[in-house]
């Protein structure tokens, strides 16, 4: 599990990555008459529907942040909803990625071990845009972005290097149990509500609140809300911590998955 | 350019994709049930030289190609390739359905590792080799195979390879296109490339390749000029089961014994044909040749039983032999007296045309008089001057009842035998008359 071979497999290919996230991209919404478009509608349309049902007609405020206006919960909400649906495309996509592709496996050489990130890059894409409108929201709401903004790609990134080992293992595994891709759909629900995603941290009861510390995505959505809301710097300890702990699940989904790699063509 | 050194490999078939992945980490208690596709094959090939691979289906050409290419990995043994690799294994195999032929190019062109202003430069001329028109714009699912394999074959020969691979693919377009193929891969070759060629015309190999490789159920049986390893290549495909074994265990000594250079392989020098059916075929009784459906009459006091196809030593046979004599027999037991009673045969095409038969006693003649609970067996031996293919039996017996006559019982297609083939049998369509032909050439025109 040498980190520098990860690298210099991945490195020569990048160019072929960047052309297939783009390609990913293009085929979902190849065809519609909006085009890329929807990929900003989408969030756009939920973030409206969320300050309307739950900031206009329900009154809800986020707990521990009463003073934001109507759009106060849309927001909050989006900032936990917005990493838990990369996350929630990459754990549903992830075990059909190899399969998907049979001519790839068995007739062309080709580098199998970029698909995950594809994969990753191009939820990640849509996360950004999604990013991008509840930016524009928050900007419009109140007024101002805090600077702590910019700090949003350093809190991402274990999440980041956490997905795509969780890619490079799901992708591997669906090939050889093809009800993999029915049982994240499970998982995936599971994650949405044991994660302080729909809820703040603060109202799991204590031993509960156990589980947010070893969720990663917990720590991701909680310090993505402290930069992007509250204007606050982020857990720079935990980030260090995650970042080698996602960083070393990345190489071992990596080194798992070349190591299964040779066995696709055998039972595709 | 081409190393490929005592390489095997073998298809393991496990019950389940997760017995697969098991055995990936614990090889020797999940092992799956083998298949091998190739058995210690080499072949070297150096840069500049065109070397065909020739063999009859699943004699593992593919694999190898696959191989070399790098989308298999071998069993055992070792692969070496230096260079640009250029694979076109089969049709637009990398070609995703959905895009339009000049994104697939694109695609393609930098998964072969071009840069995309190298791509963009090439790109005019892959389309007029190409030469599919509008199409390039549409979506690649629209395409016939013809432009499919137009696409994939321009592509494949314009990313400036080392080293093209090409599978059968050609074959599936026109003759034109083939031509302008052929022309490139001559053009190709004379700029240095090197070609690893597999193709079931043996007129193109003998013609673009300076050496053949034939490949028979996984092993390499012959490698020398294409002209020797065509010839022996068609030999095994149209030779009969017996000389085929023969020639290749025969070839396979000859490449394993280390021949020494100028000798010419063995080959298989045909008997002259005799019209007479090789001695070893044999007769057998395959259970399971029976008439798909058999009719019996009404019986009016007697029955026809046990129908059976005896061969020379008196044992059940159903896949006869032409020219050897069989005996086709059966039993009838009578259950009330019948008088003037006659027993017979015919044999039929699968279409149901009667080619021939017999009556045990002529018209008017028969057993004057049988007691009622009395069985008789009939016999009827005679020769199969037939030619290969499916027939089947009729029985019937006939007797005189109020002074007229009558079947007693009848069966049609009681019981099927088919007629074996025979390699370069000289009998033509149903019948064998025992024709001998002779020809003479060069006869004087008069004295006829």
């Amino acid at each position: 599990m040498n980190p520098l071979l990860f690298f210099r497999r991945l490195w020569p290919v990048r160019g072929l990555a960047l052309k297939m996230i783009r390609r990913d991209i293009e085929t979902r919404y190849r065809g519609s008459f909006l085009g890329v478009l929807w990929a900003f509608l989408n969030p756009l349309v939920m973030l409206l529907l969320y300050t309307l049902v739950f900031g206009v007609i329900m009154k809800a405020r986020w707990p521990g942040d009463p003073g934001a206006g109507i759009t106060g919960i849309a927001v909050s909400l989006f900032c936990g909803l917005i990493p838990y649906n990369v996350f929630a495309e990459c754990a549903t996509r992830g075990p059909g990625l190899v399969v998907a592709v049979p001519n790839y496996v068995k007739r062309v050489v080709f580098p199998l071990e970029v698909l995950p990130l594809v994969l990753v890059g191009s939820a990640l894409f849509h996360g950004l845009v999604s990013f991008a409108v509840l930016l524009g929201v928050v900007l419009f709401a109140t007024g101002s972005l805090a600077w702590t903004v910019l700090l949003v790609p350093a809190v991402v990134f274990p999440m980041l290097l956490l997905l795509l080992g969780l890619t490079f293992v799901l992708s591997s595994l669906g090939v050889f149990l093809r009800d993999l891709g029915q049982g994240m759909g499970l998982v995936t629900q599971v994650v949405l509500f044991g994660t302080p995603i729909l809820y703040p941290r603060q109202a799991l009861p204590g031993p509960l609140g156990a589980l947010v510390a070893v969720n990663p995505l917990a720590w991701t959505v909680e310090n993505v809300r402290k930069v992007v809301l509250q204007g606050k710097a982020p857990d720079w300890p935990g980030l260090l911590v995650w970042s080698a702990v996602t960083g070393l699940l990345m190489l071992a989904g990596y080194a798992w998955f070349m190591k299964t790699k040779r066995a696709f063509a055998d039972v595709i | 350019m081409v190393s490929v050194e005592a390489v095997s490999k073998a298809y393991v078939r496990h019950a389940t994709p997760w017995e697969r992945l098991k055995a990936l980490f614990l090889p020797d208690r999940y092992r799956g049930e083998e298949f091998w596709a190739l058995r210690e094959v080499s072949l070297s090939v150096r840069r500049g030289e065109t070397v065909g691979i020739v063999g009859r289906n699943g004699s593992g050409k593919s694999t190898l190609l696959q191989l070399i290419a790098g989308t298999l990995t071998p069993t055992s043994g070792r692969t070496e390739v230096t260079g640009r690799v250029s694979a076109l294994l089969e049709l637009g195999s990398g070609f995703n359905p959905d895009f339009t032929g000049r994104e697939n190019v694109v695609f393609q062109a930098s998964l072969m590792g071009l840069p995309s202003a190298e791509i963009q430069e090439r790109f005019p001329e892959i389309a007029a080799f190409a030469d599919i028109g509008d199409f390039l714009d549409q979506p690649v699912r629209t395409y016939s195979s013809g432009m499919f394999v137009r696409l994939a074959f321009a592509v494949a020969i314009s990313v400036n390879p080392e080293l093209l691979i090409v599978d059968e693919a050609l074959s599936v377009g026109d003759e034109g296109f083939q031509r302008k193929c052929y022309g490139r891969i001559r053009a190709f070759q004379e700029r240095g490339g090197t070609v690893l060629f597999v193709s079931h015309s043996g007129a193109v190999v003998v013609d673009l390749c300076d050496r053949a490789l034939l490949l028979d159920r996984g092993e390499r049986l012959l490698e020398g000029p294409p002209k020797e390893v065509v010839s022996r290549y068609h030999k095994l495909l149209f030779a009969a089961p017996e000389a085929r074994e023969r020639l290749r265990a025969e070839l396979l000594a000859w490449t394993h014994g280390a021949p020494a250079p100028g000798t010419t392989p063995p080959d298989l020098i045909e008997a002259e044909p005799s019209g007479q059916p090789p001695a070893s075929l044999t007769e057998h009784f395959d259970p399971s040749l029976v008439p798909p459906s058999v009719l019996s009459y009404d019986s009016r006091g007697c029955r026809i039983e046990s129908p059976r196809l005896l061969a020379a030593g008196g044992h059940p046979a159903n896949l006869l032999v032409r020219r050897r004599e069989y005996v086709y027999t059966y039993r009838v037991r009578f259950a009330t007296a019948a008088f003037k009673v006659r027993f017979g045969m015919l044999v039929k095409t699968v279409t149901g045309f009667e080619l021939g038969g017999a009556a045990s006693h002529g018209p008017g003649g028969g057993l004057d008089h049988v007691e009622s609970g009395q069985l008789a067996e009939v016999r009827f031996r005679f020769h199969c001057f037939l030619l290969p293919g499916m027939y089947f039996l009729n029985a019937g017996v006939v007797g005189v009842v109020d002074g007229e006559e009558v079947y007693l019982h009848r069966f049609i297609d009681v019981l099927a035998f088919r007629v074996q083939p025979e390699p370069g049998l000289l009998p033509t369509a149903i019948v064998d008359f025992l024709v001998e032909p002779s020809v003479i050439l060069d006869v004087a025109e008069s004295g006829a």
